[in-house]
């Protein structure tokens, strides 16, 4: 149903829609629950009435396919007429918590703070008050009936209500484009009408579905009391009710409002998560649904090349000139701390499998920093996921190689996997607030690996962390260890995430922009941390960064990635003064450099250089450069084919017709 | 006459014990025509203060001058008044723009609420595709939401909404922070051409030393809610008076150059707890805990030596007291460079 | 995005919590929570006592029967104290209320305080058990789903699993009672239909009241695993090389439970309610059967009486949960001033 059809679909909200599990089937049926309430009393309601005192009682018949009551009436006709009063009662009810709670809501959170607090705490007592009890008295007062019921329910349900709809005007009243909204001028009555309610409307509504099925059921309860809807008027619950009490003698009576009762209750589940799906872009789905038949096909005719494990596809790794990994160095007797050969990342969807990163060779010698430099989108996070192994689900890696001290890592099994990993590779990433456990104090989470891939002592380790906290600047390193990570600003939490990494004592250290969220003053600290380990411990480090700046502090050779490829490779120093491929000179002609440093020949008051369009998206196919596209030098060879990485006679390596061409003296068609 | 004047303005968040001073005491003029960069770390108050400045948050105490009116705590035509001359672009692109409605429309919006030439729908649109092309911007971008933009596209959105209301000073909030490298050199050219071609003020905030560098004249730099630096960025860059604009100096990460040092240690403290005296002694390469007989540093805040504005057009700085030499400004009992 | 929150003293290092002089912060948080349960009870005891009077109808005829006469009904009137003002009785209601002495049982006479300590001890048990199924079947039921189907695995399942639950949790309380106990009690005969007596007669009474909101709870956390699934912590756990149980035990679930519970916390409200109903139908003699009995006779004292009580018991079980989310998110608790140092 949803594939090929949702793939037609243009709009994102309908096709997330149609692709969420049971949208459609949530949809359908909450459609005809309307079409029936609509409909029903005027096809059955005269039915449902006629008693026939000869019949009562009947559990199944030609007439009566769903037996007859207590007065000989067709159980079937009383249910489906009964769908208009209890949607309506339903609908009212929810109607009357929405409104109720809704205006509360807004109303506490347009207060003052102080009063806000107050208004919300009075919110949170009146809910620790049953809605129940408070049903029953009201329904007590007013009367019983369906007029009472309704009142009763939609007013005991209002709190919660309140609850949410303040939660949700406070939240989206803090949001920044409703002050920048303000800072342009927009009146109070048009940010509420254009601004927050907009905002606000999904969840709400969201939450106004599951209001709805409760206050059916709700409402039922009260009809079971004898206090809810009286005859002779009925909707599912007294015929509920009614068919309980006759329950071993006509179970349908009892069954057929039940499960009218379930199925709205459910059908209003799917459509509520459904759309919530739909309406959340970070939920939507971009793999799964994807055309099997079509695939297999493809699988078939590209043979076991693609889409197979790197099992299927290692060969011994060559010598000399055809090694993309580079020559063969003759004193590798220690085994390079990374070997990365030819590592392609797909994500599978409905038209092939896309490569966000394809065809990535590099090798990291032991104790060197190899930065690696790219903007967003040129897979150099994925690059270092892929080593550690820890690529998301649907993503697909096949590799040549990917070495981790001269092991190779995809054929391993699980448990040695771990053990390889966990002692070899310590992985940090960009945003130390949240990359621990808030649940746990640091101690336990400094501890853990070491204990269990090291087999240390919780003393042994406990006295290790400590070392470890001292070797990263962190003072008090023992009451460090009982507190929470809350506790810690954002540089000692990347920090302590190093000292994580380091009682692994692992040959090789990845961090994935380690600094960008921080003060540049701790990014200094943090800076030299790494730079003592490196040098102290003889740590491999590869260092992830868009800043070159960062990337000059640390690395000894450095890794150009743009669009999932690498363009350029080389030393360091060499590669900072004199880029050679031609989006590496563009990226370095962009950086504003600070006036009164060291000249770097272009003056500050100079523009500063901009690309011109932008990177291709994952879904584009580009067969020939990737940046070709951009590319002031571009020729027609470089959009037909792919330029692989050679060397460079200026040092390194570079991905460029147009560069090795003119220096190898190639023709320039 | 300065555009704008900040007299002794502070800002504060709670009351009593737990109450976070926000901005401390800033005195601070700019001139029209010039660009003015504020440099911190976190803590340091920055955007508060220019969040103050447009009346987002409210001032604790102090005066606020615009354009020769007191808009402290401005209401009705007050509010008009700054809205008139001052406006801001904020960090993150998304979230300053309301994703429900089309980047046409909320640009139409702004230039219906602020812009008095444009009267009926159709001049409103005429504004609307100007300021689209100011920022170089294709027209038809009118029809789209900001979720189908990137980064930098809609950082340009939000500068011509800004611009609609044909303001004067432009406060900007890190507004290249969250793009990519080639993105930001976009956006911060595109600044540098609108302030020549519509004699713009700018007063911008950033962390990023480059950034400023590239766009301000002059520069101050904050500290846990202090103006502990003022100077023209020529100057500041190359010979800074201050340890912690020293410090921050030393930390930028450059290209080419040397390797950098970490000459501040430890964290930016919890601003909710100053230390006492001088609020950057405890982290000061030369203060007290590396320089014995500063004591100074421990018992006397700098900027109870005399309560002056930092102006920063070279005209004399009003007050004694130290650090204070040529139209330059900076709180410290020891300044670097001085005899 | 380069800023950050700080969080630290002048001295770099070590904890940033205020803290009061002197008194630790667990009871400065149990104080606080403590008053907030006083001043909602109280808010209770006056709804309660105000909302009776409110019940069209007479006790005292309700009590004399239809035939009495008009001397007697005063009379009884006067007796049972139904002559006088609002406040009075309020005042006396109140004043007697804070003795432990809740009046006297218009249709019953007996002793009303007597008749709620007969019905506490079931209540409990019923709703005791209604709450352990519900955290383990809700927890450990979401908790698994989470797992299996986190980042689309089993797109299959997933659907599976949400109709399942929202079937089950939207099944009404005495349905779902009655249900049960066709199939277990009359059919099967493994329980007993109705009454408190032996042990297991809790089961199926317990178990109607829990399995919707089981569902619901279950609904909850799964989407909470999803969440924390996806968090940064969890891949750092991950890179490590933890294992998977560590993994799931240590870094997801105390993050998940303080979410759930948190959004969850009107469950043990609903429980509350559910469980007015599913008595009727166990007739098991609880606060709730009583309640609603009370109800019909328009028993005032009795009325109040339960109805106070019940709410303590929701005030109570809700304040417990909170305090059970402060100890297992340290965070919420640091925001508090319950710092563990």
């Amino acid at each position: 149903m949803a594939g090929p059809a949702a793939g037609r679909i243009r709009h994102p909200v309908l096709r997330a829609f149609v692709r969420a599990p049971g949208g459609l089937i949530g949809a359908g049926l909450l459609l005809g629950l309307l079409v029936l309430a609509v409909v029903g009393p005027m096809i059955w309601g005269h039915p449902a009435t006629v008693t026939d005192l000869n019949v009562p009682y009947q559990v199944h018949s030609p007439e009566h396919p769903l037996g007859t009551d207590s007065l000989g009436r067709d159980v079937l006709a009383r249910t489906l007429s009964a769908t208009r009063l209890t949607l309506v009662l339903g609908l009212s009810a929810a109607a009357i918590s929405a409104v109720v709670g809704f205006g509360i809501g807004t109303a506490v959170a347009a207060l003052g703070p102080r009063a806000r607090g107050i208004g919300r705490r009075a919110i949170e007592s009146s809910l620790s008050f049953p809605p129940i009890l408070l049903a029953l008295f009201l329904v007590a007062i007013i009367g019983a009936g369906a007029r009472g019921a309704v009142i009763a329910i939609g007013l005991g349900a209002a709190p919660g209500f309140a609850r949410l709809a303040e939660n949700f005007a406070t939240s989206v009243g803090s949001r920044e484009f409703i002050a920048s909204a303000k800072a342009t001028g927009v009146g109070r009555v048009r940010l509420m009408q254009r601004y927050l309610l907009p905002n606000m409307a999904e969840p709400l509504v969201l939450a106004g579905l599951a209001y709805v099925a409760g206050a059916i059921i709700d409402i039922s309860g009260l009809d079971f009391l004898g206090l809810g809807v009286q005859p002779p008027a009925y909707d599912w619950g007294t015929l509920l009710t009614a068919g309980v009490q006759s329950i071993y003698v006509t179970p349908f009576a009892g069954m057929a409002p039940a499960f009218m009762i379930m199925l709205t209750g459910t059908s209003l589940v799917f459509f509520g998560e459904a759309l919530s799906r739909a309406l959340n872009p970070r939920l939507w789905v971009t793999g799964p649904r994807r055309d099997r038949r079509a695939e297999r096909a493809r699988a078939g005719r590209a043979g076991k090349a693609g889409l197979a494990g790197p099992a299927a596809a290692r060969p011994a790794p060559a010598t000399g000139a055809a090694d993309p990994a580079g020559p063969v160095v003759a004193d590798a007797v220690v085994a390079d701390a990374v070997v990365v050969e030819n590592l392609r990342i797909t994500l599978p969807s409905g038209g092939g499998p896309r490569a966000l990163v394809d065809g990535v060779s590099f090798r990291l010698r032991a104790g060197e920093v190899l930065g690696i430099v790219g903007e967003s989108g040129s897979g150099k996070t994925l690059t270092s996921l892929a080593i550690g192994q820890l690529l998301p689900h649907p993503l697909r890696t096949t590799a040549t190689r990917i070495e981790l001290g001269g092991i190779e890592l995809t054929t391993l099994p699980p448990g040695r996997l771990a053990r390889v990993l966990g002692t070899g590779l310590a992985m940090i990433f960009q945003d130390p607030m949240s990359s621990m456990n808030p649940a746990s104090r640091a101690g336990s989470q400094l501890t853990d690996g070491a204990r269990r891939h090291r087999g240390l002592s919780r003393e042994e380790a406990r006295a290790e962390a400590v070392q470890r906290l001292g070797e990263v600047r962190i003072g008090d390193a023992r009451r460090a260890l009982r507190r929470y990570p809350h506790q810690f600003s954002g540089g000692m939490q990347q920090r302590i995430m190093i000292a994580m990494g380091l009682m692994a004592r692992p040959r090789v250290l990845i961090a994935d922009e380690p600094t960008t969220a921080l003060d540049v003053t701790v990014q200094a600290q943090v800076l030299e941390v790494l730079r003592d380990i490196n040098a102290s411990e003889g740590t491999a480090i590869i260092l992830i960064s868009h800043n070159l700046g960062v990337i000059n502090q640390l690395c000894d050779r450095v890794l150009v990635m743009y669009a999932g490829r690498v363009v350029e490779e080389g030393d360091r120093e060499r590669l900072l003064a004199d880029p050679q491929h031609p989006y590496t000179k563009a990226l370095l002609a962009s950086v504003p450099v600070l006036p009164g440093t060291v000249p770097s020949g272009t003056s500050p008051a100079a523009e500063l250089k901009t690309i011109p369009g932008r990177p291709p998206r994952p879904d584009e196919d580009v067969p020939g450069c990737s940046f070709a596209a951009r590319c002031p030098l571009a020729i027609s060879r470089c959009t037909a084919e792919r330029p692989a990485l050679t060397a460079a006679a200026a040092g390194g390596k570079v991905a460029c017709f147009v560069v090795t061409g003119a220096i190898t003296g190639e023709a320039v068609r | 006459m300065s555009l704008l004047e900040l007299d002794h303005v502070a800002v504060r968040y709670g009351a009593g014990r737990h109450a976070l001073t926000a901005v401390d005491d800033v005195s601070l003029a700019v001139e029209a025509g010039t660009s003015i960069g504020i440099v911190g770390e976190s803590g340091s108050g920055k955007s508060t203060l220019a969040r103050a400045i447009v009346q987002l948050v409210p001032t604790a105490s102090g005066r606020i001058t615009l354009d020769g009116r007191d808009v402290t705590g401005a209401r009705g035509s007050a509010v008009r008044h700054i809205r008139d001359r001052v406006q801001m672009v904020f960090q993150d692109p998304f979230a300053s723009l309301n994703p429900r409605r089309t980047v046409g429309a909320t640009l139409a919006e702004a230039v219906g609420l602020n812009d008095r030439r444009a009267s009926g729908g159709g001049d409103r649109q005429a504004r609307v595709t100007e300021l689209l092309e100011l920022v170089r911007l294709d027209p038809a971008a009118r029809y789209r939401y900001p979720n189908e933009f990137s980064g930098g596209q809609i950082q340009r959105v939000a500068i011509a909404r800004a611009l609609a209301a044909g303001p004067r000073l432009l406060i900007l909030d890190e507004v290249t922070s969250a793009l990519d490298v080639s993105v930001q050199a976009a956006i911060l050219n595109l600044l540098r051409d609108l302030r020549e071609r519509l004699g713009l003020t700018y007063l911008c905030i950033s962390h990023d030393l480059s950034v400023i560098g590239y766009l301000c004249q002059s520069a101050v730099v904050m500290y846990l809610g202090q103006l502990v630096e003022a100077a023209p960025c020529a100057d500041l860059f190359s010979a800074p008076r201050h340890p912690y604009s020293r410090s921050l100096l030393d930390s930028v990460p450059q290209v080419r150059g040397e390797r950098i040092r970490a000459t501040a240690s430890g964290d930016v403290p919890n601003p909710r707890f100053p230390p006492p005296g001088c609020r950057y002694h405890p982290r000061c390469a030369v203060g007290p805990l590396a320089q014995p007989g500063r004591e100074a540093c421990l018992q006397r805040d700098p900027h109870q030596d005399d309560g002056r504005a930092a102006s920063l057009n070279g005209g004399p700085v009003t007050g004694p007291g130290s650090g204070a030499v040529g139209g330059r400004f900076a709180a410290c009992h020891f300044p670097l460079g001085a005899p | 995005m380069t800023l950050t929150q700080t969080d630290q003293p002048a001295s770099g290092q070590g904890v940033g919590v205020p803290r009061r002089r002197g008194v630790p912060p667990v009871l400065v948080f149990l104080g606080r929570r403590l008053a907030q349960l006083v001043v909602v009870v109280w808010i209770v005891e006056v709804a309660t006592f105000l909302m009776v009077r409110l019940i069209p109808g007479d006790p005292a005829r309700e009590v004399l029967g239809p035939r009495a006469s008009a001397a007697a009904i005063a009379g009884l009137r006067r007796q049972l104290g139904l002559d006088q003002p609002f406040l009075t009785q309020y005042l006396r209601y109140t004043g007697h209320v804070l003795g432990l002495d809740f009046g006297t049982s218009f249709y019953t006479r007996l002793p009303v305080s007597q008749l709620l300590a007969s019905r506490l001890g079931p209540e409990l048990e019923l709703i005791g058990t209604a709450i352990a199924m519900v955290l383990v079947f809700g927890i450990a039921g979401g908790l698994l789903l989470g797992i299996l189907t986190r980042e689309a695995r089993h797109p299959r399942l997933e659907s599976l699993a949400v109709l399942v639950l929202g079937i089950v949790g939207s099944v009404p309380g005495y349905v779902a009672a009655t249900g049960l106990a066709f199939v277990f009690a009359v059919t099967l005969k493994w329980f007993p239909v109705a009454g408190n007596t032996p042990a297991s007669a809790v089961v199926l009474p317990a178990l109607a009241i829990a399995l919707p909101l089981a569902a619901l709870l279950a609904r909850i956390v799964r989407v909470e695993t999803l969440n924390a699934l996806a968090q940064n912590y969890v891949r750092g756990a991950r890179s490590k090389r933890l294992g998977r149980p560590a993994i799931y035990l240590r870094y997801v679930l105390p993050n998940v439970l303080a979410a759930a519970l948190t959004l969850g916390g009107t469950i043990f409200t609903q429980l509350i309610g559910s469980a007015i109903i599913v008595e009727s139908v166990f007739a098991w003699n609880g606060l709730g059967l009583l309640l609603t009995q009370a109800v019909l006779h328009l028993d005032f004292p009795v009325v109040e009486g339960a109805a106070l009580l019940l709410a303590l018991i929701v005030v109570v079980v809700n304040t417990l949960v909170d305090v059970a989310v402060s100890l297992v998110d340290p965070r919420s608790a640091a925001g508090r001033g319950l710092a563990v140092a």
